[in-house]
């Protein structure tokens, strides 16, 4: 960063600071936000409404996160049984659904309808 | 009921809570304090059976419930906006490293990166833990914000330092001032200079000084700028001591030619807070620092030109 300063280039803090401020100037000077008009109280009043209720949303994504580990422990358990009891039910029950087609030798030829000429 | 609507459709008589309002806060306001405090008393209680547990001891599930018994009840939350803080209290220090985080950590980071401090002092990675208040003027509390142009009229005192850690134990630091920008002409490269080095500070949240400057291994240097020079960037570096006390002799370090990782890995520190701010040449320089007695000597250097 630190360098000679070179010859016609003045880079002295006065100038860097004159052009900074004349750029914060115009971005930062005549902005005026509005903003609610509630005085302290209710902006105290409303922090501790919205932290009880992220508290309550907190409570109900934790019970909400329990019923989903209760179910896949349960779900578990139930594989385990149907595993113990009967192989080829396991492997049919934990097969990918895209291998579960009709299969096409128990297809006999049947009558349908006619279809409607127009 | 029948909404009333205001004679002036305005967007503030819009917007502002209105008195049919107040009445449905007030009672969203009562069940929320009771559901804070019941919430603030269950972990109370999980944390008094933990302590019971393992008396007299100090883990991070352990800090973290003491904040999470605390920080969401409005007395707390209260004294805190209203600067009523108690250093001794574990939640006041979360809810003030937040704040810190927020703002001055992203400030004093954004200086070091612009500024290219972090590559330069050799340090190699740094992120801050404690927050560095320093300041020139040592009526008044204002501290200066990091990356600062300061005259020479202000740099020529010795700066305060408040250091403020966002735990309740006790450590010893040390305090490095750098200058980081000083030429070599014969090498035709920048140097680092050490400009103030104190040891074997204790420090600790509860006591809110400025740290002991007077038992300095190097008393304080102003920064020496030339004319003709950039400005220079002054780090100032709080390391963090392994032991209480580090012992170093009185030759074994100079000023000049700094080697600050060199000096971390003897020594066993480890950065871990900073600040910075910049000094130029400006007309005031050669009368303050001729005179300055940490300054051995201050003189123009005239380069000499290369013969043809």
């Amino acid at each position: 960063m630190a360098k000679a300063s070179k010859g016609k280039h003045q880079s002295g803090p006065s100038n860097h600071s004159e052009s900074i401020d004349l750029v914060r100037k115009a971005l930062y000077g005549n902005k005026k936000v509005r903003s609610l008009k509630m005085n302290p109280d209710m902006w105290e009043k409303h922090e501790v409404i919205n932290r009880a209720w992220r508290i309550h949303e907190y409570r109900q994504e934790k019970q909400r996160e329990n019923l989903l580990k209760n179910q896949f422990s349960a779900m578990k358990i139930a594989c385990e049984e149907l595993k113990h009891t009967s192989e080829t039910l396991y492997k049919a029950a934990m097969s990918d659904s895209i291998n579960r087609r009709f299969p096409v030798e128990t297809r006999t030829p049947t009558d349908t309808p006619p279809r409607l000429s127009k | 009921m029948k909404r009333v609507w205001p004679r002036i459709p305005t967007i503030s008589n819009v917007c502002r809570a209105r008195s049919i309002y107040s009445a449905a806060q007030e009672n969203a306001y009562r069940s929320s304090v009771k559901l804070i405090q019941e919430y603030s008393e269950k972990v109370h209680k999980k944390l008094q059976a933990k302590l019971l547990e393992n008396p007299s001891e100090t883990s991070p599930e352990i800090e973290r419930l003491q904040v999470l018994s605390q920080i969401n009840l409005p007395e707390v939350r209260s004294k805190f906006h209203k600067k009523e803080i108690d250093y001794t209290n574990p939640v006041f220090l979360y809810m003030l490293k937040q704040q810190w985080e927020d703002y001055q950590k992203l400030l004093l980071l954004q200086r070091l990166e612009q500024m290219k401090v972090i590559k330069d002092s050799g340090i190699g990675s740094f992120s801050p833990s404690v927050d560095v208040q320093l300041g020139f003027n040592p009526e008044n509390n204002d501290s200066i914000t990091p990356g600062t142009i300061l005259p020479s009229t202000v740099t020529v005192k010795t700066p305060w330092l408040s250091v403020l850690p966002f735990n309740c134990k006790k450590n010893h630091y040390s305090v490095i001032t750098l200058d980081l920008d000083v030429p070599n002409y014969e090498t035709n490269r920048f140097e680092t200079h050490c400009n103030w080095l104190l040891t074997n500070i204790p420090i600790e949240a509860s006591k809110r000084v400025p740290i002991d400057t007077s038992k300095a291994f190097f008393q304080y240097r102003p920064p020496i700028v030339h004319r003709g020079e950039d400005k220079h960037r002054i780090l100032t570096l709080v390391l963090r001591q392994k032991s209480s006390s580090i012992s170093i002799p009185s030759n074994a370090l100079v000023r000049e030619r700094f080697d600050l990782s060199e000096f971390c890995s003897i020594y066993d520190l480890e950065p871990v807070g900073a600040h910075l701010w910049r000094s130029g040449w400006d007309s005031d320089a050669v009368a303050l620092l001729s005179k300055h007695p940490s300054v051995h000597e201050y003189r123009d250097i005239r380069v000499e030109r290369i013969p043809a």
